[in-house]
């Protein structure tokens, strides 16, 4: 007897494409941005609050065209079996890749800064299996658990930087608007290329109990991920200095380290830390589950379930190999990840959402609306 | 030595056993008895008794009556399950008077047995049967059965009656405010406890017997036209799917009707108190009671639900429910995080605690996972030698338990003092939580947390909490997400959750259970100031006054 | 068939949860794991300049045991217990120190316990960035650790100072610096702090300076006996002398230049603009004076660029209130008085600020942050004359200091006592 019949609230969309998005985010923006943008990289922020929004638009769009069904199944409608086929396995590798790469990300952390002496291996084998169980279980069950989390993180978080404010030096943020709109641009391209993962909501549209609240959406999560992200950029610029902020492997990180609540509780990061491992856990959750969804459309079976375990394996080698060490990571998210990333995010969805205008597949959601 | 010829002898064992399983198989119970009886009294009666193998507590009497004693009857039933009071009063009396009485003219036999059943009785309660396995389930149950020479009817006496407890105080959950009356072993009282509560016609007992030899009643209690039939359907389909020799408990049908089976977490509340049942129903939920124990199943059950008391709808203001939440997570990670912090986050234990925490373990020879640990192991061995020991042993256990676990092992300094406080204040704190069986779930999830706190920290115990979350989130109580309404996510309904808010504010059942009729009770109720004399000001005759006016 | 199947599965899932808990307890076990008795608990670090490129790493332990005994054995007949250690040790860098320490005393370090990391004077000439560099890379060490310099060698300051009256020798210096903040304006300044006025254009850090001082005799301790006994046992343990944190030190580009006198660390601190408050004693009328418990509220560097150079205007607000006046003729409560002494107020602070603008220019060291103003209105000036910041033009600035002083309240008495004849 089941009530819900594998749907997933709006809500609960909204919670895990914030908690996908920002859970790496809240870690290497901050850095990046800084390095980029030095003390402007609040402006960068905004910049993206109204470009991600646009980038927002035709993404869901496309989703509410074609209801029921996930990229690759309309990927089949517009470029044929074989090269739906093709964009599903392609697909499929993109996310597998940048979910190793998150896990890979969560690994380094957490032994760079908490266990120095345990093998990364260790962490990574724990978690992605963590993860496959999330995605065994089913979509709607890593969805209810991130939906508890995710708020409970940054509602911490959050409350944790309001005792920050005493020792903030807001000084530290001028000279306002200095740098030239190329540098700007270059810090919005790399925020834009974390934002883009979005796309996963693609395959989360189709789940949706009720897809008309899809658009609304988009403001939503918008709103929900660049003001969390704004004040920790603030924050981190009034508390180290642009430079000093650019040079920290970890921001964030270093931020929540400054936090003393009454003197007892102090030092927080390994608390928060291991709290926001497990949100990127949801997130690599929710890129593996896109994979695994993808490669089984493509390849014609009717569950994915029976890819989760292989799978997870392959994950763990891929994460286990994806960099040699910490800086070919940083290097990787600063120089190759905001092309790579915005290539295949902004392409994918642009390429479907023009080639189903042009065809004339599908129906809008607003045509739809008015029948 | 002494193996030897002792297997032979469990083989005997064995064979026996099968023979007795045979014999068994023409039980009472089965379908071959399932005939009508004799017209002979006598042989009647014989196979009755040999049904039953001559057990003592099996009563037949056998008696004529009539002018001349012309009729013979044999009234059977079961010594201590039937009131003898009615029996001699209702039954043995009325023929004692029909012999002495002054009509002589004799009775046919085939007149006998209308007469019997429609003036003679007098008793409320009668029923007809004529074959042998319904009169069996009759006398079994308490009835009187009256078999009557020169016919194949059985008359049968509702004479049930047997030494019950009374209601009294409800044993397992403790409270201060709300009504003092539990359920007792009775299926009868106990619903009748709830139709005292629930006077109307729609609430509906559908009664069904399980077990092949205890044939226990077991009976589905919702309120027709709110419970959503669908959850009804499937709480009595999954009822019927149950074939085993014996229900002594709900705790049987527990362990065979939960979504599912693997999982530490108590898929169903269950209560003997009669209030809380009738609470339950009137958010559309379906009890389930259960003849011969106290303890009434409630269906679906919901996380937050164990953290909620009776008492908590009595008392109107009510910021105990959070610190119930509180406690759950002390009581669930409080040794771990020790563990974890002591062991490999020592920066975030503030620092004139680390120091003293430092000094306290000085000389302890165990690692803080052994000793916490251990410490865990001992008070549930504490815990569970004290409920089941006689209260008198009970005690001294307890005293036991807190010197020698307690004061003499920290003097002794094999462990820590802070590691004793951390221990009690998790059971304390586990002990917060209203609902038992649910406490027994977290008390057995602190070991494998204890384990991955010693083995990773802080990031293994919340790699243990992102598994956790994900069971519990993947489990449902007949249908219902388990995490409900925190996750699916309906903040709503969190006023009843997280904290209770006042009973005007809920004017909603909870949306999940599929209720027919969502809203329970009229909006906007408010209590307010008497009506229309705020702008009085604060005049004390105008204040009087407008409370006369009131009472 | 199929149940037994499911049932089976679900077991071995739960085989695995509990392999993949147990297992690395069991063979490989809890890599980072230490137990608390394991641990040394670093309370101060003191870092000196030994030879060219060596380091001498003075580390202040805690023992968690003698604390305990302290605690319950109480004051009684027992000679006291110290309950901290010192350890020096020699080496080429701070990360070779800790490791040279941690095999030197079975313990593993601790750092989150330590308040304050003390520089050596020779060492913070030469450049205090490489010895830090440590302790941003290192995740035990927090960013709010004060960072101080000795006049003369840290270890001294460790090996030297007298505890009493905190049992812990860190809490010691807290105690002190808290002592002289009720006295008179002082500033902490931490790790994150320095860290990032290093790295910001046009500002120097500064951090306090930490001294011995020669432990008052007689006249402070209580009764006649006991002092005495005092007295007797500071002879024996000789060279204890007492704490001193009063100025400060200032940084050029990451070397110390110099130390800053009475004066000047208060004209610095009255430009850091935060509500610090402290004491200052300006004259009444006549030869006596009147004490100002004062804090500086608002603090406005306006820089005024022309083509002769550079100007600043320094607005200082000042609020406070008379905490005494040792002249009966002098009273409070009367505006033309009161007004006075708000006078004598922003004369003094003037002469604060105009000394510590003085010393900065002759340093060359702009621990003002009178640089930064200029990067932060006009920040394409800046990129000419950053570079040259320093040693061409902060001597020649010229600076327009306005305070205003306003006393509010006169304590909890109006007038002065007035003798009656």
């Amino acid at each position: 007897m089941s009530l819900e019949r594998g749907m997933i609230s709006s809500r609960q969309v909204m919670f895990l494409v914030t908690n996908m998005i920002f859970a790496t985010e809240i870690q290497f923006v901050p850095a990046l941005l800084t390095m980029y943008a030095g003390q402007d990289a609040w402006v960068v922020v905004l910049i993206v609050t109204i470009v991600g929004f646009l980038f927002g638009v035709p993404i869901i769009s496309l989703g509410l065209r074609f209801p029921g069904k996930t990229p690759v199944e309309y990927g089949m409608d517009l470029l044929g079996k074989w090269g739906g086929r093709a964009l599903g396995i392609f697909l499929g590798l993109f996310f597998f890749y940048v979910a190793a790469v998150a896990v890979r990300e969560l690994a380094d952390h957490l032994v760079i800064a908490v266990m120095p002496q345990t093998p990364l291996v260790v962490f990574i084998a724990l978690y992605v299996f963590a993860i496959a169980y999330g995605v065994y279980l089913g979509l709607e069950v890593f969805a209810r658990v991130s939906e508890i989390l995710y708020p409970v993180f940054l509602g911490t978080l959050m409350l944790g930087t309001i005792f920050l404010i005493p020792s903030l030096n807001l000084n530290l943020l001028k000279p306002v608007l200095t740098h030239s709109p190329l540098e700007l641009l270059r810090g919005s391209l790399t925020l834009l290329a974390f934002y883009g993962e979005g796309l996963a909501i693609l395959f989360l549209i189709p789940c949706m109990r009720r897809p008309e609240q899809a658009p609304g959406l988009n403001m939503k999560i918008t709103l929900l991920l660049n003001i969390p992200l704004l004040v920790m950029v603030v924050m981190e610029v009034a508390m180290f200095g642009a430079m000093e902020t650019s040079r920290i492997l970890f921001p964030s990180f270093e931020l929540v380290k400054m936090i003393s609540v009454a003197g007892f509780f102090e030092r927080m990061e390994s608390f928060l830390l291991a709290f926001w491992v497990t949100t990127v856990c949801l997130k690599v959750a929710l890129l593996y589950y896109t994979a695994m969804i993808s490669f089984a459309r493509s390849l014609n079976l009717r569950d994915y379930r029976p890819l989760v375990w292989p799978g997870a394996v392959s994950l763990t080698a891929l994460a286990v190999l994806v960099f040699s060490d910490v800086t070919q990571a940083r290097e990787f998210l600063a120089r190759s990840w905001p092309l790579f990333g915005l290539s295949v995010e902004g392409g994918v969805p642009i390429l479907l959402y023009s080639l189903a205008l042009l065809r004339k597949k599908g129906v809008s959601w607003r045509g739809r609306q008015k029948k | 030595m002494f193996r030897k010829p002792r297997r032979p002898k469990t083989m005997e064992e064995r064979k026996q056993r099968q023979i007795d399983a045979k014999l068994e198989a023409p039980h009472p119970d089965s379908q071959e008895l399932n005939i009508p009886f004799g017209l002979s009294l006598d042989d009647n009666l014989a196979l009755f008794k040999n049904l039953f193998g001559n057990a003592s507590d099996l009563l037949v009497r056998e008696f004529s009556f009539g002018a001349r004693q012309e009729i013979r009857v044999a009234l059977v039933y079961i010594d201590g399950l039937s009131d003898t009071n009615s029996i001699s009063e209702a039954i043995l009396k009325p023929f004692v008077y029909r012999s002495l009485s002054d009509d002589k003219s004799p009775i046919l036999p085939e007149s006998a047995y209308p007469m019997i059943r429609d003036w003679l009785i007098t008793f409320g309660s009668v029923k007809e049967a004529a074959r042998i396995n319904e009169v069996l389930d009759y006398v079994l149950t308490g009835c009187a059965a009256l078999f009557i020479d020169g016919t194949s009817q059985v008359l049968i006496v509702v004479v049930k009656g047997w030494k019950a407890r009374d209601v009294e105080e409800p044993k397992a959950e403790a409270f201060v405010r709300g009504p003092r009356d539990s359920f007792n072993e009775t299926l009868r009282t106990n619903t009748a406890l709830i139709r005292r509560r629930i006077k109307t016609p729609r609430l509906r007992f559908d009664t069904l017997k399980i077990g092949r030899m205890t044939k226990t009643d077991i009976c589905v209690v919702y309120i027709h036209g709110l419970t959503d039939p669908a959850l009804k359907d499937e709480v009595i389909s999954r009822l019927k799917r149950i074939d085993t020799d014996g229900i002594l408990e709900s705790g049987y049908l527990e362990d065979f009707i939960k979504d599912n089976p693997w999982t530490p977490f108590s898929l169903l509340d269950r209560t003997e108190r009669p209030d809380k049942v009738a609470g339950a129903l009137l958010e559309g939920r379906v009890a389930i009671v259960i003849d011969t124990t106290p303890f009434a199943l409630l269906v679906p059950a919901v996380f937050s639900e164990f953290l909620q008391a009776p008492e908590d709808y009595y008392e109107s203001f009510d910021y105990i429910r959070a610190f119930r939440w509180l406690g759950l997570i002390i009581a669930t990670f409080l040794p771990s995080v020790y563990v974890a912090l002591s062991t490999y986050h020592q920066e975030m234990i503030p620092t004139g605690l680390v120091l003293s925490m430092a000094a306290g373990r000085e000389g302890v020879p165990f690692p803080a996972l052994v000793e916490a640990l251990s410490m865990e192991i001992s008070f549930d061995f504490l815990r569970e030698a004290g409920a089941r020991m006689p209260r008198s042993v009970g005690q001294a256990v307890g005293i036991i338990g807190a010197l020698v676990l307690g004061q003499a092992s920290v003097a002794a300094g094999i462990v820590s003092p802070i590691m004793v406080v951390i221990v009690s204040l998790a059971a304390v704190a586990s002990f917060m939580i209203p609902n038992y069986s649910s406490s027994h779930a977290i008390r057995f999830i602190r070991f494998p947390f204890l384990l991955l706190a010693g083995a990773f920290g802080l990031p293994g115990i919340f790699w243990g909490i992102l598994v956790l979350l994900l069971h519990l989130a993947s489990l449902r109580s007949f249908g219902v997400p388990y995490l409900y309404p925190v996750a699916p996510g309906v903040p709503g309904e969190w006023k009843d959750v997280f904290f209770k808010a006042p009973r005007w504010m809920m004017d909603f059942r909870p949306s999940l259970l599929r209720a027919r009729k969502i809203r329970r009770q009229a909006p906007g109720q408010m209590p307010g100031p008497p009506g229309g004399s705020s702008g009085e000001g604060d005049d004390p005759q105008i204040v009087s006054t407008g409370r006369e006016k009131q009472g | 068939m199929k149940r037994a199947l499911k049932s089976m599965s679900v077991v071995k899932r739960l085989c695995l949860v509990l392999a993949i808990i147990l297992l690395p307890n069991i063979c490989a076990g809890c890599w980072d794991r230490v137990e608390l008795e394991q641990l040394a608990y670093v309370t101060v670090v003191g870092i000196d300049r030994d030879g060219p490129d060596g380091v001498l790493v003075t580390f202040q332990c805690v023992i968690p045991r003698m604390l305990a005994r302290g605690q319950s054995g109480g004051g009684g007949g027992a000679a006291p217990v110290k309950p901290y250690t010192n350890y020096s040790v020699k080496a080429r860098n701070v990360s070779d120190a800790v490791r040279l320490f941690e095999i030197k005393q079975p313990h593993k370090a601790l750092f989150k316990t330590s308040t304050v990391i003390i520089i050596g004077e020779d060492l913070a000439r030469k450049g205090v960035i490489p010895s830090l560099d440590f302790f941003t890379r290192k995740p035990a060490l927090r960013r709010s650790v004060w960072v101080m310099v000795a006049e003369g060698k840290a270890a001294d300051i460790l090996l030297k100072g007298d505890p009493s009256p905190e049992i812990i020798p860190a809490n010691n210096i807290r105690t002190a610096f808290q002592r002289r903040q009720d006295v008179t304006l002082t500033s902490s300044v931490d790790f994150g702090q320095l860290l990032s006025k290093l790295e910001r254009p046009g500002v120097d850090p500064f951090m306090p300076e930490i001294k011995l001082a020669p432990k008052l005799s007689g006249g402070t301790a209580g009764q006649g006996e006991t002092s005495t006994q005092d007295q007797q046992k500071d002879v024996k343990e000789g060279e204890k002398q007492v704490l001193e944190i009063v100025d400060f030190g200032v940084l050029k580009l990451g070397k110390l230049v110099s130390f800053l006198d009475i004066t000047e660390s208060r004209g610095l601190l009255w430009l850091q603009g935060k509500t610090n408050s402290g004491t200052i004693t300006v004259p009444a009328r006549g030869a006596s004076w009147a004490s100002l418990l004062v804090s500086s509220k608002r603090v406005k560097i306006t820089p005024v660029i022309s083509q002769d150079g550079f100007l600043f205007n320094i607005d200082i607000r000042i609020e406070g209130y008379v905490s005494s006046v040792q002249n009966e003729a002098v009273d409070p409560t009367k505006p033309e008085d009161l007004g006075r002494l708000e006078e004598e107020g922003e004369k003094a602070i003037l002469q604060d600020v105009m000394a510590a603008v003085k010393k900065s220019q002759e340093v060359r060291s702009d621990f003002l942050g009178l640089g930064e103003k200029i990067y932060e209105t006009d920040p394409d000036l800046w990129k000419e004359i950053g570079e040259a910041w320093r040693d061409e033009w902060l001597p020649n600035v010229q600076v327009d200091i306005s305070v205003n002083c306003k006393l509010k309240r006169t304590g909890l008495a109006a007038g002065p006592v007035q003798p009656i004849p």
